[in-house]
């Protein structure tokens, strides 16, 4: 539930927000949903990642010229130990780390502070 | 303590959000960029499926009508010329807002706030020398002419328009990457933007490096080898044309004319003048055409860049309708067409930068002396904010001749305790005139005389004007304000402190060179000398080598009912006119050495048909040979390295066929022996070969191949983004080929109209895109059409009501209250 409300309430908020709003929506919705920060943190990077990545695949598939590889090069400049890597895999996996790690810590913390009032 | 385990999760992801959120050195701000919904993916673009788009601007008075077409040109309506204008700027800023930015952020010395330290040199000297100042001047100036002012303003309008409906997803994708945002845009900027071609076309010298060839051979070694004229020559003005008024009277030399440097040598850091960034233009008139009428030609040659420098489009008003091409930044069409005239442009090359050795008084660099006595020196405060906020400041010193751009901490003859400095007098800070209104003119010219009177408000860069028009006039001039000057005035560095040495005045306006309908039956350059000898003024003692106007002339010399077609094929021609009139000679000298007929390579430039086509073995062999011939011949004497020059191909070839005694021959670096110059050509031949070697395996067609070797770059503006840019491109073509192609530089759009009576046909195209977003098809989509010397015809509409299939969109500018 907690994980479909994210992506829900997150993804609205992303069309309209800055890019870190999906990290205030995880630490609310965690504040009022989630059980343990340990959980918080797990649903929330998941459904970060899910509502980022998805999204990521989904424009990286509609559009015409593949802006992924382009920016993937700019970050690999000419290192030849990363030529072998295919370029969206590097996309994705910081796609992924950035969405997880904001997702997650925020999630987490609205468990963590809301513990601390009602102790 | 309680606290802390409640609170340390929410400083982490707080402390997470603001690392995503910054760059740290050249990492971009990762948050940012790699959001779906904020970042680069929102730059991406899905088939455009056409229809129809209304956009309410403030500002406008009517409502405007852009059509784009198939190649994602905008063909604009407008109802009246500030419309027009507002639009233009708003349709560009769509597609380039991000590139007419850049430029002027490098000729205002400001790259430091984009990408940090690495830049703080180039911004120091594009500071010191002065453009954001003159184009602040230039500005003001221009608020007092109701006309430049209103156009100006408009497309200043338009411009930001667009800015302000951006948001951050919206931004074109390098402002993400490098994480700045747009300022807003105002006629300064677009002055900078010209400035910055004023830089490329006019930003370079060689008056130290030839001060130190005299000042190490004498001026007589100087004459013979560095002469103020080529032996082949075919000046744009053809010769015997008769100069039509009445000159002033030049000064007269003076007998001191130069400051020779103290200690041997000057070593300024300027920049030489890039003859591989010219161009040709030319324009055949109706008795050499097909349709009785003149055909027009031009491709400018400039460095090769993603996004592009030109931008296609139609412009029409009541007042104009014109096709061409505009610089992003600048209202206005640059090169192009209407219904009755076409005209192009190529760089003049003339020398209108100059430099004069100032002695200050003392340290403080307050006084400097002139004309038998000390004049104050003005300072100004310039202040470079690094990427990061970090702030440095430096001052500069201006004296009457222009900004000092070069110090030096060492004891000089000047004065003991003094540094010695140069100051520079450059055509760019001169802040009158307004070129913006010459193309202006042009957009709406009729007649030959249009274009006469269009001439008279042009400053710099000056430029070779070709004209034509469906009355069957041809013309070129070269055209800009020149200062006039005592013969060789600034071959060198000039003394500062007299006053013979300063600038005198200006050439007359009606005195530039200029031809109209020439018995030849066209008219054409390419860079080369203006005029032959006998026009009455000094321009300068050295302009692009002559090979490309020289083959340029030879074919429309022989060309009859010439075609659009048969001018692609001169635009595109690779026939190698250097080798032409060298290569028989270098090969009789290495025949005369019968074991080098067996050295690899050497088969394939005797049986080469001396042409740069992509696929020519021997093209590559000469191209290197070249290089290294003059390495042989010259670099003992003349290295770069100790800040001097080659004497020119010019006067190398005529030494190799006409003096092969010269001393210059011997390679002064072995001591005991004297080379003739047999062994120096055998000898650059084998370096040559064996240079190509290393660098691509033993002698094979395909890694030999002249496009392989060339090889061909289009770079983004910014050479970190190797994946915005298109690499090896497959062509022929070189430095001194007509299709000027090489390396880095070439056709940067390529032109050609044949007018009629009735309506003109236009054909064109530039190696790039309209769009300059990477994350589009029309990012790049001309390229390989460019490369194989193709052409797309343009549509060219006579109004907004003209059906066409090309049309696929439009969009409607409405006025908002």
């Amino acid at each position: 539930m907690l994980y479909i409300l994210i992506i829900i309430i997150g993804g609205i908020a992303s069309f309209f927000g800055p890019w870190w709003v999906v990290a205030p929506v995880c630490f609310a919705l965690c504040w009022w949903k989630a059980k343990t920060a340990k959980s918080a943190f797990g649903v929330s990077a998941l459904a970060a990642v899910t509502l980022w990545v998805g999204y990521s695949l989904y424009l990286n598939a509609v559009s015409e010229v593949n802006m992924s590889d382009k920016i993937a090069g700019i970050f690999t400049g000419g290192a030849a130990s990363l030529e072998n890597i295919p370029k969206i895999g590097i996309i994705i996996t910081i796609v992924t780390l950035v969405s997880a790690l904001s997702g997650g810590f925020a999630g987490m913390a609205g468990v963590q502070v809301r513990n601390f009032f009602k102790a | 303590m309680k606290f802390l385990k409640h609170f340390w999760g929410l400083a982490l992801a707080a402390g997470l959000l603001y690392l995503l959120n910054q760059s740290w050195g050249t990492v971009p701000p990762l948050g940012k960029l790699f959001s779906p919904f904020q970042g680069f993916l929102q730059n991406t673009e899905q088939k455009d499926t056409g229809g129809d788009l209304e956009m309410p601007l403030k500002g406008l008075k009517g409502e405007v009508s852009v059509r784009y077409d198939d190649n994602a040109v905008p063909h604009i309506f407008a109802q009246n010329d500030d419309d027009l204008f507002f639009a233009q700027g708003y349709v560009i800023a769509r597609d380039r807002l991000w590139q007419m930015e850049f430029y002027t952020m490098v000729s205002s010395g400001r790259l430091t706030e984009i990408v940090g330290e690495r830049a703080l040199e180039y911004d120091r000297y594009n500071r010191k020398s002065g453009m954001a100042n003159s184009a602040k001047k230039i500005a003001e100036n221009l608020k007092k002419d109701p006309l430049s002012s209103s156009i100006l303003e408009a497309y200043s309008a338009g411009v930001n328009a667009y800015i302000a409906q951006l948001s951050y997803k919206d931004l074109p994708v390098e402002y993400k990457i490098l994480n700045y945002k747009p300022e807003p845009w105002s006629p300064y900027k677009t002055i900078l933007m010209l400035m910055n071609m004023r830089n490329t076309l006019s930003g370079g010298s060689n008056d130290y490096r030839l001060t130190n060839v005299v000042s190490k051979y004498g001026l007589d070694a100087v004459k013979d080898l560095f002469p103020d004229y080529p032996v082949d020559e075919s000046p744009i003005i053809p010769v015997g044309t008769k100069w039509e008024f009445t000159p002033l009277q030049t000064p007269a030399v003076p007998e001191k004319i130069m400051a020779l440097p103290d200690n041997g040598q000057v070593a300024l850091n300027i920049p030489e003048p890039r003859p591989e960034i010219g161009s040709n233009n030319w324009a055949v008139g109706g008795a050499k055409s097909a349709t009785g009428l003149p055909i027009l030609a031009n491709d400018p040659h400039l460095g090769l860049s993603l996004p592009s420098i030109w931008y296609q489009m139609q412009l029409s008003s009541p007042n104009m309708n014109v096709y061409g091409v505009a610089l992003p930044g600048s209202p206005g069409i640059v090169i192009g067409f209407n219904k009755d005239v076409a005209w192009g442009v190529t760089n003049v090359g003339s020398d209108v930068l100059d430099f004069y050795k100032i002695k200050f008084k003392d340290k403080t660099m307050k006084e400097y002396w002139h004309d038998n006595q000390w004049k104050k020196t003005e300072q100004r405060i310039e202040t470079f904010v690094l990427k990061g906020g970090k702030v440095i400041s430096d001052t500069l010193y201006l004296t009457h001749h222009g900004p000092i751009i070069y110090t030096e901490n060492k004891e000089t003859d000047f004065n003991k305790n003094a540094p010695a400095g140069h100051a520079m007098r450059w055509i760019t800070n001169e802040t009158d005139g307004a070129d913006l209104l010459t193309f202006y003119y042009l957009n709406k010219a009729k007649n030959y005389d249009d274009y006469r009177k269009a001439l008279t408000y042009y400053t710099a860069p000056a430029q070779n004007f070709v004209f034509s028009s469906n009355q069957n006039d041809i013309a070129i001039t070269p055209n800009g304000k020149f200062p006039l000057k005592w013969k060789n005035q600034g071959k060198y560095i000039l003394d500062g402190t007299l006053p013979s040495q300063d600038w005198q005045g200006w050439i007359p306006k009606d005195q530039n060179p200029t031809v109209k309908n020439p018995p030849r039956g066209f008219v054409s350059s390419a860079n080369q000398f203006s005029t032959d000898p006998t026009y009455p003024y000094y321009l300068g003692w050295r302009f692009a080598p002559s090979e490309r106007g020289m083959r340029i002339n030879e074919r429309l010399e022989a060309m009859t009912q010439a075609t659009a077609d048969s001018l692609r094929s001169v635009q595109n021609d690779n026939f190698n006119l250097a080798a032409r009139r060298i290569l028989p000679a270098l090969i009789a000298s290495l025949k005369k050495d019968p074991r080098i007929a067996k050295y690899a390579g050497f088969s394939e430039i005797e049986n080469w048909n001396l042409k740069n086509d992509a696929g020519e073995v021997g093209a590559t062999i000469f191209e290197r040979w070249r290089e290294e011939l003059n390495r042989a011949i010259w670099n003992d004497e003349f290295s770069p390295d100790n800040k001097m020059l080659y004497p020119s191909d010019d006067r190398t070839f005529e030494m190799i066929k006409k003096e092969p005694a010269a001393r210059w021959f011997d390679n002064q670096d072995t001591k005991d022996k004297i080379e003739t110059m047999d062994e120096i050509i055998g000898y650059s031949f084998k370096a040559a070969i064996d240079s190509l070697t290393k660098h691509n395996g033993s002698i094979d067609p395909k890694k030999w191949a002249w496009s392989k070797v060339k090889s061909t770059d289009i770079k983004h503006l910014v050479p970190a983004f190797q994946s915005f840019s298109r690499m090896d491109i497959d062509n022929g073509g070189g430095k001194s080929i007509v299709n000027a192609t090489t390396a880095t530089t070439g056709p940067s759009w390529r032109m050609i109209v044949e007018l009629d009576k009735s309506w003109p046909r236009g054909y064109g195209l530039y190696p790039g895109g309209q769009s300059g977003n990477p994350g589009s098809i029309y990012y790049d989509n001309m390229i390989d059409k460019w490369a194989k010397g193709e052409l797309n015809t343009l549509l060219f509409l006579k109004n907004k009501e003209e059906k066409s299939d090309k049309i696929k969109k439009q969009m409607v500018l409405k006025p908002q209250n």
